[in-house]
């Protein structure tokens, strides 16, 4: 994963790559609502960023799925192999768009008023900070 | 000396599952009806078992894995008794109608157990008389609470905005060996088109099955006086516990004569399966040639859904991706495949999650997975004896 560290930042892969910025803004709503309650169901437990971010992977796999498109996935993927040819793409792929979620997330209550909500994305951020937890 | 059943395990591992037996000899030695058979192990606890009179069989669920047969003795002894009139088994698999017409015929229904749940349509057209394309389909397989079908927009939206094309387990098309001819010639039969029937259904505490019939179709070998109709049967069945569909498919004459036996089939036949699952943009399809009777496709995203086929008619042609699809956005969604000509196939339909990635070979791979449910439901079953 330390070649992850390489790579140009999560919003080049969402918003160049797989182009599914617009069908996450469009979506936003359900998708951070998704990822909270992902939080909330693990937040108590053992290895529970691990837990979160493996519970939140479907919901990834569903953005890059029904918001890409073959053609936009398979250059991604090939912008991974050629930054990183001993990583897996999926992986790869999947852990930049929930990068991008959490940021989006924690951006979105950072000027809130809403000091749970905060600690709640904050907490959420850090967790993906710190691969490695994928699969 | 009791009414016992002797069941063989003829794998060389350990193993549970279920196992059937002919019901009519049980019936005219005991004495008893379909409702009034029990089945208990030996230390008295009962079995789940299950008479299915239209199709002269017993069947019963293992409670346990038993031991691999060692000589001729088996693996475990059951005991058949006359049923309690108070006792009462609990149904665990069932059948149920989710749409019917104005005159309470079925257009749309369901088999379920604990774990699986699979909606058919019977009719080619869902709503939309244009889009008269879904006959004999699974529009809907629900494996642990997930739609397989669909199974990345489920797990961003829940129950809205899947594909609408989404369908599985579809006969689309037969292909006919005719009858008669010096040479073989053959006949292309179009089935996606065409309402089935709801022949009979059941369900109970092992299985739960339906029999449909297709519309009838005329066999024209070249002389029109000899020209007869037939039609397509699938008897599509859900176990207890099971994450997998099996179905028996025949080819009978109008009329069909009781579905209890292969005598009548004169035809040979190969049907042509159709797909259209969301298995991600790069699905793994694992197919050996070592393995010709079945085939395993799956995803390496989450949530790694996947699906396996297996048959004892062996695999034909396997299709991926689906280039005949005239929109192009769908042909990595759908796949097809055949089997080999048949005079009947018993077919399995496995549904799966697998996030074991690339490890093929992996005792919960799709491969394994599949390939292991080919050996103990159709190559090697559990064989019963009533003694």
């Amino acid at each position: 994963m330390r070649a992850l560290q390489e790579f140009k930042p999560a919003t080049h892969v969402v918003e160049e790559l797989l182009r599914v910025d617009r069908f996450i803004e469009e979506n936003k709503q359900i998708i951070l609502e998704r990822l909270q309650e992902n939080y909330s169901g693990v937040t108590a437990q053992k290895q529970a960023y691990a837990m979160f971010i493996t519970g939140s992977l479907p919901l990834v796999s569903g953005i890059i799925h029904v918001g890409s498109t073959a053609d936009d996935f398979a250059r991604a993927a090939a912008w991974v192999r050629d930054k990183s040819p001993k990583a897996d793409p999926i992986n790869v792929l999947c852990h930049f768009v929930l990068i991008y979620l959490v940021e989006l997330g924690w951006r979105e209550v950072l000027e809130s008023n809403e000091p749970k909500r905060r600690t709640m994305w904050t907490r959420i951020r850090k967790a993906v900070q710190e691969p490695p937890v994928l699969p | 000396m009791p009414d016992q059943l002797f069941v063989f395990n003829h794998s060389s591992y350990p193993r549970g599952g279920w196992a059937s037996v002919a019901w009519h000899p049980i019936q005219a030695r005991m004495g008893i009806g379909p409702d009034e058979v029990a089945l208990v192990d030996e230390s008295d606890l009962e079995i789940p078992c299950q008479v299915d009179p239209a199709r002269d069989t017993l069947i019963f669920s293992l409670p346990r894995k038993i031991e691999p047969v060692n000589g001729s003795a088996p693996s475990v002894i059951f005991t058949l008794r006359r049923r309690s009139s108070r006792s009462q088994q609990e149904e665990k698999a069932h059948y149920k109608v989710l749409d019917s017409d104005p005159n309470g015929q079925p257009r749309v229904v369901q088999l379920s157990n604990e774990r699986l749940a699979a909606s058919f349509n019977l009719l080619p057209s869902p709503g939309d008389p244009a889009k008269n394309w879904y006959a004999g389909a699974a529009t809907s397989v629900r494996l642990d609470g997930l739609e397989m079908l669909d199974a990345f927009a489920a797990a961003l939206k829940g129950w809205e905005g899947h594909d609408p094309e989404k369908r599985c387990m579809q006969v689309d098309e037969l292909r006919l060996e005719l009858p008669g001819s010096s040479a073989p010639t053959y006949q292309r039969v179009q089935l996606f088109d065409q309402p089935y029937e709801l022949v009979s259904k059941s369900s109970g505490p092992v299985r739960a099955s339906i029999t449909l019939a297709s519309a009838a179709f005329d066999i024209a070998p070249g002389d029109p006086e000899s020209r007869e109709r037939y039609q397509f049967y699938r008897i599509i069945s859900l176990l207890a516990g099971t994450d997998y569909l099996l179905e028996e498919l025949l080819v009978k004459p109008v009329p069909a004569p009781a579905l209890t036996g292969t005598g009548a089939i004169q035809l040979a036949f190969v049907p042509r399966f159709f797909a259209h699952m969301d298995l991600s943009f790069t699905p793994e399809l694992h197919r050996f040639s070592e393995a010709p009777e079945w085939f395993a496709i799956g995803s390496r995203f989450s949530p790694y859904q996947g699906y396996g086929f297996a048959t004892n008619a062996r695999l034909g042609a396997v299709t991926y991706p689906h280039l005949e699809s005239p929109e192009p956005g769908n042909q990595r969604k759908q796949f097809s495949w055949k089997t080999l000509p048949c005079r009947s196939a018993t077919c399995l339909h496995r549904f799966m999650r697998s996030a074991a990635g690339r490890g093929r070979g992996h005792q919960e791979h799709f491969d394994v997975r599949t390939g292991t449910c080919f050996h103990e439901v159709l190559d090697r079953p559990l064989t019963c004896h009533f003694v």
